[in-house]
């Protein structure tokens, strides 16, 4: 049986993924920030599933990223996978005035990510197998006035991905970006977000397990995204820059 | 960004801002931040007890969190489901202790709602199987509330419709069950007397309700079917299904799609659902096997029946009459409404047994829930279908009401009084309120 890290619990994306991984008969080690939160989790998954549960709460603050590290790559030794969906959307106004919400922005949408998936590659290269999926975001295939600091930090990561994926594939570790658009949970919950264009995290969790199987590069939720956002990135500057998005 | 959020009655509508934090943790902060508002569970209480300015989700509280076999003590979080409390539990032996009719319903909404089920004269409501409740107080701080050391507060929590405070984690007693399947009894009655003589027959069925044909009068008049079940035990079953009693066999679902015009619930569209509901059951009599679901939620394998009453949205007005002339009271409010001419889709009938807590609905005697599309034309008549509630001395549920005056409220619910002063004591600045508890004047 396969064992699967899953890094960022509190999303209901992550939950659903978690839940269904657990459902099959999946091993999981759950890694977050919340020890409380993690130990509920936990109990969760025994009473719904019977299922074999570890935990580990970790943050990975600027300033003690390297014994985090240390953490994580322990911790990494016996999974075959890792499912990432650590994300901070944080407020695009603040962030404009606020070095230190810019700041955060970027560390936990990307630098903190870049290390994070450099610790998990070393270990699955090492063994010639693994697979990393990373949550990044619609949002870094065009910046726009109304989050581009998030959407700086994820089209960061998505490229990042995207080398790093070219660079580990020769050697059996698969790298999956996941982008999905908009979302039905806590983080959108006060926004009114269009029915047809928003992801249930169920829908969201199940289209994410089979990509996963398929092994797919780049995977866009709900499928028709990567369409908008085609149209999205060929919109002339001139023109986009003058849109209210 | 403020949403336009309605329960399941989709009247009224009220723009709100809807938090829906992702722990525990998470909403005592949008609580600190924010300071006022109610909690919301799946939005399944009918009118606006769940709308405010503030309105917190608890859908994200769904953990299971502890479950003790030898004494059926489940511990979980306040967003959790029935229907996920079912589906985990019903395959290894036990089920929700009370069910309201549809098992789409938060274990925080199931208390704070106080809900009665079939089983009501034989098990009591809800507030009968809580064993604790962990809460969040109007001073921002997280109390346990235990059985027998905390009994009035944690009472008035069940029924409170969220006005004491936000339930984050409940302890709940699950009803043990031999098999998933009911054996059921549906005996067709000609009218309200058969009808009532027949329910009284049924008092050791654990399980009993009626539906009432609200079309047919005169001699017909509250002619019904009633139905009686109680859990199979494995030997009562076929053989195929005896095997392993408790395995859940899998179905789909019917949906409604789109909010039905108005115009299509009339007299005629309702008489002819009801003729055919009712002669479904002729011979008089019938015994079956049935799955749980068709049994206690018959609605919920149509998603969204709510639309079928337009995007006006409707009400359920659903009183409790007591005493020994109930059936006549019954009676007159069946005329009274076949003479208004406004349909009621469903008339759910059901004698409740005794109950007499500080704010909860269900009191001895019957209940009767009658739907109504809602019409300006509609609220003149239920206010005269109060008139002879309040003579009869019964009352209306929290829960489906959506237009009481705080008046009717006071003069019906006895206990009102220690309600509020539970209330200054424990929200002395009203942080907990809705639009209900404003209309009901359940302030400080």
């Amino acid at each position: 049986m396969s064992k699967t890290a899953i890094l960022g619990v509190s999303s209901e994306v992550s939950r659903a993924v978690f839940q269904q991984l657990a459902a099959g008969g999946e091993k999981l080690l759950l890694i977050g920030r919340s020890a409380t939160l993690l130990e509920r989790e936990q109990k969760d998954l025994k009473l719904r599933y019977d299922s074999e549960c570890l935990v580990l709460p970790l943050d990975f603050p600027q300033d003690k990223i390297k014994p985090a590290l240390k953490k994580l790559a322990a911790a990494l030794e016996d999974c075959q996978r890792i499912i990432v969906f650590n994300g901070y959307l944080g407020d695009q106004s603040l962030s404009q005035e606020d070095s230190s919400e810019r700041e955060k922005i970027l560390w936990v949408n990307y630098v903190a990510l870049t290390h994070v998936l450099e610790c998990a590659a070393g270990i699955f290269e090492k063994r010639k197998q693994g697979q990393i999926v990373v949550f990044s975001s619609v949002a870094g295939d065009r910046g726009r006035q109304s989050n581009y600091t998030y959407g700086s930090a994820k089209a960061g990561l998505s490229a990042f991905l995207s080398g790093l994926r070219m660079r580990v594939a020769k050697r059996g570790v698969h790298v999956q970006t996941v982008k999905p658009g908009f979302m039905a949970t806590s983080m959108t919950s006060e926004l009114n977000l269009p029915p047809l264009l928003t992801a249930q995290a169920e829908e969201a969790a199940r289209a994410l397990l089979k990509a996963m199987k398929k092994k797919k590069d780049v995977v866009y939720i709900k499928w028709f995204w990567r369409y908008i956002m085609l149209i999205i990135k060929s919109i002339p500057e001139f023109v986009f820059k003058r849109l209210n998005l | 960004m403020k949403k336009n959020l309605s329960a399941w009655g989709l009247y009224p509508r009220h723009l709100a801002k809807l938090v829906t934090p992702s722990s525990q943790e998470a909403l005592l902060e949008r609580f600190e931040e924010n300071k006022m508002g109610i909690a919301r569970g799946n939005g399944r209480s009918y009118g606006d007890s769940s709308l405010s300015d503030v309105v917190y989700s608890c859908l994200q509280l769904s953990r299971l969190l502890s479950f003790d076999p030898e004494t059926a003590i489940l511990r979980c979080e306040s967003g959790v489901l029935f229907s996920d409390i079912i589906k985990v539990f019903a395959p290894r032996g036990f089920f929700v202790p009370v069910t309201s009719g549809t098992k789409l319903v938060t274990v925080g909404g199931a208390i704070a709602s106080d809900i009665h089920g079939k089983n009501h004269h034989a098990a009591g409501s809800m507030s009968s199987h809580v064993l604790a409740l962990k809460v969040l107080l109007a001073n921002g701080k997280v109390r346990e509330l235990k059985r027998g050391k905390d009994d009035k507060l944690l009472q008035a929590f069940c029924g409170s419709m969220g006005s004491l405070g936000i339930i984050l984690e409940a302890e709940i007693r699950l009803m043990r069950i031999p098999s998933i399947w009911v054996k059921q009894e549906s005996i067709a009655c000609p009218n309200l007397d058969a009808l009532i003589e027949v329910m009284h027959e049924s008092e050791n069925w654990t399980h009993t309700m009626a539906w009432i044909d609200l079309v047919s009068g005169g001699k017909s008049l509250g002619r019904g079917i009633m139905q009686r079940g109680e859990f199979a035990e494995p030997e009562e079953l076929p053989k195929s299904l005896a095997k392993n009693p408790l395995k859940v066999p899998e179905k789909k679902k019917l949906s409604v799609p789109f909010l039905f015009p108005g115009f299509a619930l009339n007299k005629i569209s309702v008489g002819a659902f009801n003729f055919l509901y009712y002669n479904k059951h002729v011979p008089k009599k019938k015994q079956f096997i049935g799955h749980y679901d068709s049994f206690f939620y018959p609605l919920d394998a149509i998603h969204n029946w709510n639309r079928i009453y337009g995007k006006k949205g409707f009400t359920q007005y659903q009183p409790v009459i007591p005493g020994k002339n109930a059936h006549r009271v019954v009676r007159k409010i069946i005329e009274k409404v076949q003479q208004s001419g406004q349909a009621s889709f469903l008339a759910v009938f059901k004698r409740f047994g005794s109950q007499n807590d500080i704010i909860s609905f269900p009191s001895e005697g019957y209940t009767l829930t009658l739907d109504f599309q809602i019409k300006p034309s509609l609220f003149p008549l239920l206010d005269e279908l109060d008139k002879l509630v309040l003579e009869a001395g019964g009352r209306l549920y929290l829960t489906k009401d959506v237009r009481m005056n705080a008046d009717f409220f006071k003069k019906t619910y006895p206990h009102h009084k220690a309600f509020l002063k539970l209330k200054k004591k424990w929200d002395p600045e009203n942080r907990f309120q809705s639009l209900q508890t404003r209309r009901l004047e359940i302030k400080a």
